[in-house]
């Protein structure tokens, strides 16, 4: 059987200086997966590829069978850096977005859409504000309306919460569990905070230190859903887990900088 | 830009006096085969292989019925020694710009037989060229420091009509500000926006409108708030020159009527409505800024 996204033999060079180097991964469908490593390894780069946004040197990425040649909204992205247009309401945001991609709808349809996927990410209430007048967790959430929005096929998240504070990051995060849950989504989300890839992660894919990175493991997460976070901290299997992902990221992989 | 038109020529040597007139191409092929068959070879000077020279003194060879790839030898020469290389006889003719065709002339060595706008009328002779680095950085101050009167009779030229002129003259000059802010909000889109357009896959159409369009708004206006502003300043001008209409036409005429008491307060209302100008345009800049 084919995995749903597979990501061939991808390596990326910039001139002579190799990012990555022969990335091979496998991800089915519904899978959530974490891709983890030291910072400058390479894995907003190889969110990019699978994107589309970056062409890699090697290799390619197959999504459902189709081999990725450009970006498209099947494969929409949670940007590092939120990525709103400043000049647009919350509301619009998500529309042009929804108009854009489902050219199908009817006015009345399209409207719905965009209203229950800002309901679904708590900021409809703000729906008539500017990105610059809300703050950056409910940037983060219109973000996340605007990827959901448009049906992706699969979520792409960069750092989704690298820049918020704790209260809302565990808030976001449940979040995005339940809508993951519900939606059946194959997300794939580049971190460096082991917990959180725990936390939301089937998978986590260590990568190795950059130049001409490789995946240097794949760590399985065993941990029965609904997670709770109070509890699993206490599993086992968490416990082994993480001190796993610590010990090559601390100790194999250690930076000396 | 082109510098200038014309003023090159080509010189025959004294060996074509009596065979070949001034302008008369129709003799040229005889006298040069009778070379050939007198010294083995004929010989044509340019200054430089490809350039303007060379053109000129293959086309004129053509028009003569001379192959210049077959029948005769065409070499490179450096202006300054076409004379005295003729002198002694290495060349038969030779392609240059001013002052070597007269030179040729005065020492006795050659005549001067067509001059090049007979090979080709008002043909552009000297360019100046910019590298692309060198006029990016530089293409407004090539072109600001143009007094805005200075165009004004290129409009006179061109419309025929004072009130045109003035308008062009105003036209001209305070255009550079928005069309170079323009371009350059357009080109500086962030690489965020273009990946938020590539992502959820915008038309052509809707990436002009929702992000292209309101991206470059705030430097658009930026340039026309100094273009207004460069506008203001050469109406009154403009139409001290046009005459006729307007405050500045009004200024002029006053002095000459030796009415200061018009002159002053006609500055002072010149001065508020540039400031007006300025505030309105300041005030939509900020409404828009991001």
């Amino acid at each position: 059987m084919r995995a749903y996204l597979e990501i061939f033999n991808v390596s990326k060079s910039f001139g002579s200086y190799t990012v990555l180097k022969d990335i091979n991964l496998l991800i089915n469908r519904g899978e959530f997966v974490s891709l983890i490593g030291h910072s400058g390894c390479g894995k907003s780069t190889l969110l990019s590829i699978v994107a589309g946004l970056t062409e890699p040197t090697t290799g390619s990425v197959i999504l459902d069978g189709k081999e990725v040649v450009s970006p498209g909204p099947d494969r929409a992205v949670v940007f590092q850096n939120y990525s709103l247009l400043p000049w647009l309401s919350v509301w619009d945001n998500v529309m042009v977005a929804v108009k854009s991609v489902l050219k199908g709808l009817n006015k009345k349809e399209m409207e719905e859409r965009v209203k229950h996927y800002l309901n679904l990410v708590g900021v409809y209430e703000h729906r008539h504000k500017k990105p610059s007048q809300i703050s950056g967790g409910m940037k983060r959430r219109v973000a996340t309306a605007r990827a959901l929005a448009v049906e992706p096929k699969v979520l792409l998240l960069d750092e989704p919460f690298g820049a918020l504070d704790a209260l809302t990051k565990a808030l976001l995060q449940d979040e995005l569990l339940r809508i993951w849950g519900e939606s059946k989504l194959t997300c794939v989300m580049v971190t460096h905070d082991i917990e959180e890839a725990l936390y939301l992660s089937d998978k986590v894919v260590v990568l190795s230190n950059g130049p001409s990175a490789k995946v240097f493991d794949v760590v399985e997460v065993n941990i029965p859903r609904p997670r709770v976070r109070a509890e699993i901290v206490k599993l086992r299997e968490y416990i082994e887990t993480k001190e796993k992902l610590l010990y090559y990221l601390t100790t194999v992989l250690r930076k000396t900088a | 830009m082109v510098l200038n038109f014309n003023e090159q020529g080509i010189t025959l040597a004294n060996k074509f006096k009596g065979k070949v007139g001034f302008r008369d191409i129709k003799n040229v092929k005889q006298a040069v085969q009778e070379i050939i068959a007198k010294e083995g070879e004929c010989t044509f000077a340019m200054t430089f292989p490809g350039g303007t020279h060379d053109i000129w003194l293959r086309y004129w060879l053509g028009a003569c019925g001379i192959n210049p790839n077959k029948d005769v030898r065409v070499i490179p020469n450096p202006p300054p020694q076409m004379v005295a290389n003729m002198k002694v006889g290495r060349m038969d003719g030779f392609c240059v710009g001013e002052p070597w065709n007269a030179v040729a002339v005065r020492e006795g060595v050659g005549f001067t037989h067509v001059a090049t706008q007979d090979v080709w009328k008002h043909h552009p002779e000297k360019v100046l060229a910019f590298n692309n680095e060198f006029f990016e950085k530089n293409k407004i101050q090539i072109l600001r420091p143009v007094s805005p009167l200075a165009w004004f009779p290129i409009g006179l030229a061109v419309f025929q009509a004072s009130d045109k002129a003035a308008v062009f003259s105003i036209a001209i000059t305070s255009l550079w500000a928005t069309l170079l802010n323009t371009a350059h909000g357009a080109s500086s889109v962030p690489e965020d926006y273009k990946n938020v357009a590539k992502v959820f896959g915008f038309s052509a159409l809707r990436y002009l409108r929702y992000v292209v369009v309101p991206y470059t708004l705030p430097f658009m206006l930026t340039g026309l708030k100094i273009s207004i502003g460069i506008a203001w300043m050469v109406i009154v001008a403009s139409e001290m020159l046009a005459g006729g209409t307007g405050i500045g036409f009004y200024i002029w005429d006053s002095w000459n009527a030796l009415n200061l008491n018009n002159v002053i307060p006609a500055i002072l209302l010149i001065g508020v409505v540039g400031f007006i100008l300025d505030y309105f345009f300041g005030y939509l800049q900020r409404r828009v800024q991001i």
